[in-house]
């Protein structure tokens, strides 16, 4: 059309199914929910106007602040915890060894099983009084815990271990119910993240290690100055999924902590929205607390975007 | 390389090949069952009814070999029973259906859902159906559940699947320590005297319990409740927005298994768990509804008894579980056969039957003198305890934000219940917030 050039029907036909999925299941969706905050709304009765009040209320509402501060907890440990397991095991799979395509499958089987089957038999591993995890600390001596319904801060524990009392004006850290929770999703997501991390790794020319072990480079002086800047741009997006993936967690949390976690210690913000909407009700409020997690990971995506990425080689 | 590739592409026709034959045979059982199900039904002209419910496990299956008995007793109506799963999902696929206008013909419900439902006038009145009939089948419904189903003097649910609590004991543990297997504790404080005798009796070489003496759930909003009013009690007052949950009554109905606890003689479990433990013989005695009795039963390998719960100041249980909602979807055939079905569900000998076989308590009180339930109750004389609390028997507020007020208690409860302080200390400003939501109670 644009400078005389043909109208090309092909292109836009091919583009049509796909286009009309993704406005029909996710841009009208986003407005229409951005539409409803601003309502307050139960589904049985008609939609009504309460203007930004729905928003007002989030202010005011500890349990939001609460499950923010849950989420964040679940994102500060979550994510770095699976950036560097996933990376040491890429970087020991990315060697000719023996059956490696037998590792690979074995770290990559949790991520195509289904998260609920993968929650349902962690709750086995946690059991307070039957669980696998308690009878192999017993091995070795070690008091069994309640895991998934020990709201004890890991701060708090760090402290008792220590002898030091962690001071209360401190933020105390995620329960060892969230703690638990979280090593579970590192384990789950780590063949993912594993994957790309060895794509990275074998896309980083040989040469360059040879050139360093001929100037007689050490392992750590090769990783610090090959590997680590190479793989950044491999890094930076591991590092941005993870965090959008992270702020959203929820089913781990429903199907092993079904009521929010002891002390509500594992409420997360999806977990709040959920319960929210789906148990209470209040459609029109669940949508403002969606909105609000939507512009947190839009800023913080944003953010990585632009300053994140500046440290970020490009060869 | 070629080689690799022909032995992975029969490795793949293999699984194929497996995975068709399973998905062949589910559907092949699914045809059989539902054949058998059908089987002497001609499904001809017959409206169709539609029944979502949350049996599940043997619960379901009583319920549909209800479902088809009915199906076969006559030929005007085919109702289709749709398991759910849960009350959740059941909750949530209503108030997603009235959305989407192709709500069911039938469902179990909570009170709050009918209040709904009939704030949006969704549902039928039973009162308008009951008019046609020649019986008076209200006079013959259980007094409770009738009152449990009146709002605003009419009929808008109808009685279906409520259980009452009770209190199941190992006899073999009983005999074990020297305790009259057949003189269950009576009074709490007899439970709490038991627990302690049982206790103490099971203790390895080194001192430390084998058995506990009582297992209840994990801040139970529910057992809580009942024992409020145990310990003369009560509530919430709807009209004056008031929650009496800091008065004397409810702190004894807290402190009353905290110290249990503390002491060592009782446990409480998350979920389900107290149940495993009574199964697994590491608890002696539990509190749980008589419905848990059909799920226990399979796995239980020794004598086991059931008694009604020990009062406090006064005798006191608090009904659970859901009514039936007849849904007006415009079609008045739908609407009649919706009702054949529940009145011949809850009928004399059906409503027997399925009391029996369930354990939930039957709608009408002829049921409780029918042949086939009095000798159930010779047979199994477990049966028998639920029914002696009919006369005390009361329910929940039906307030629209009970639900609300419940998972609130919960948490508060949670906290009294890994904390383990003074009861005070999580009742006074429970009682606060509970009132802070009753003041935004609609009707």
């Amino acid at each position: 059309m644009v400078h005389g050039k043909r109208f090309d029907w092909g292109a836009y036909g091919y583009l049509l199914p796909v286009v009309s999925i993704i406005l029909c299941f996710h841009v009208l969706p986003i407005f229409y929910s951005l539409a409803i905050s601003f309502y307050e709304w139960d589904l049985m009765s008609d939609p009504n106007w309460v203007g930004l009040e729905n928003f007002r209320r989030l202010v005011d509402d500890p349990m939001f602040y609460k499950s923010l501060v849950n989420t964040l907890y679940y994102v500060l440990f979550s994510v770095p915890l699976s950036i560097g397991a996933a990376l040491l095991i890429a970087m020991l799979l990315n060697h000719p060894i023996a059956g490696i395509g037998i590792y690979r499958t074995i770290y990559f089987l949790p991520v195509i099983t289904s998260i609920n089957a993968v929650s349902i038999v962690w709750n086995f591993i946690y059991h307070p009084e039957y669980g696998l995890l308690n009878k192999l600390l017993a091995l070795v001596n070690i008091a069994p815990r309640p895991w998934l319904q020990d709201p004890t801060p890991l701060m708090h524990l760090v402290g008792h271990t220590l002898g030091l009392p962690w001071p209360d004006w401190l933020p105390a850290g995620p329960s060892v119910a969230m703690m638990s929770i979280i090593l579970m999703s590192v384990w789950k997501g780590l063949g993912y993240n594993v994957i790309i991390f060895l794509a990275g790794l074998q896309n980083i020319p040989k040469h360059l290690y040879e050139a360093a072990t001929i100037d007689g480079a050490s392992r750590w002086q090769q990783f610090r100055n090959i590997t680590w800047p190479l793989l950044s741009p491999t890094t930076f997006f591991v590092f941005t999924m993870s965090c959008i993936g992270s702020f959203q967690v929820f089913s781990q949390i429903y199907m092993m902590t079904p009521r929010g976690g002891p002390m509500k210690s594992t409420m997360v913000i999806v977990f709040y929205l959920y319960q929210k909407a789906f148990v209470k009700f209040e459609f029109g409020y669940a949508l403002a607390i969606a909105f609000v997690l939507f512009l947190m990971v839009f800023a913080l995506t944003l953010f990585n975007k632009l300053y994140v990425e500046k440290k970020v080689h490009y060869s | 390389m070629k080689q690799r590739g022909r032995s992975e592409t029969v490795f793949l026709m293999v699984v194929l090949a497996i995975w068709l034959a399973v998905i062949v045979a589910i559907r092949h059982d699914d045809a059989r069952k539902q054949a058998q199900a059908l089987a002497g039904v001609d499904i001809g002209n017959r409206t169709q009814i539609i029944f979502w419910h949350a049996m599940g496990g043997p619960l379901g299956d009583v319920m549909n070999d209800l479902i088809n008995r009915f199906n076969q007793s006559q030929d005007r109506y085919l109702v289709k029973g749709v398991g759910m799963g849960s009350y959740d999902t059941l909750d949530k696929k209503i108030l997603a259906s009235i959305v989407a206008r192709s709500a069911p013909d039938l469902s179990q419900n909570y009170e709050t859902l009918t209040k709904k439902l009939l704030k949006a006038r969704k549902i039928v009145c039973l009162d308008d159906l009951l008019a046609s009939e020649s019986e008076d089948i209200k006079a013959d419904i259980v007094p409770v559940l009738l009152r449990n189903n009146t709002y605003g003097g009419r009929l808008w649910s109808f009685p279906f699947n409520k259980s009452v609590p009770v209190l199941y004991y190992n006899k073999d543990l009983f005999r074990q320590a020297g305790l009259d297997p057949e003189r269950p504790p009576r009074t709490l404080e007899e439970l709490a005297s038991y627990a302690r005798h049982l206790t103490n009796h099971f203790r390895n070489e080194k001192g430390e319990p084998t058995v506990i003496g009582f297992g209840t759930g994990k801040g139970n909003v529910w057992m809580f409740l009942c024992r409020v009013l145990q310990f003369g009690g009560r509530l919430v007052d709807e009209v004056e927005k008031k929650a009496f949950f800091a008065d004397p009554p409810a702190r004894q109905a807290l402190s009353f298994i905290l110290d249990m606890v503390k002491e060592g003689i009782a446990i409480e479990g998350q979920g389900f768990d107290h149940q495993n433990d009574f199964k697994a013989q590491r608890v002696a005695m539990i509190e749980n509804s008589i419905v848990s009795k059909v799920f226990m039963e399979g796995g239980i390998k020794f004598d086991f008894g059931v008694a009604p719960l020990p009062a406090g100041a006064t005798h006191a249980v608090i009904l659970s579980g859901t009514n039936i909602n007849i849904f007006d979807n415009g079609d008045p055939e739908k609407i009649r056969g919706a009702w054949e079905f529940v009145k011949w569900f809850t009928s004399t000998e059906i409503g027997a039957e399925w009391s029996v076989r369930t354990t939930y308590l039957p709608v009408r009180m002829s049921s409780l003198q029918s042949r086939y339930f009095l000798e159930a109750q010779k047979r199994d004389p477990n049966l028998a305890p639920p029914y002696v609390q009919l006369e005390y028997a009361s329910f929940e507020p039906r307030l629209n934000v009970w639900f609300e007020i419940r998972d609130l208690m919960a948490d508060f409860l949670e906290e009294a219940s890994i904390e383990k302080g003074p009861p005070e200390k999580y009742l006074v400003p429970m009682n606060a917030a509970v009132e802070r939501i009753l003041a935004h109670a609609s009707d």
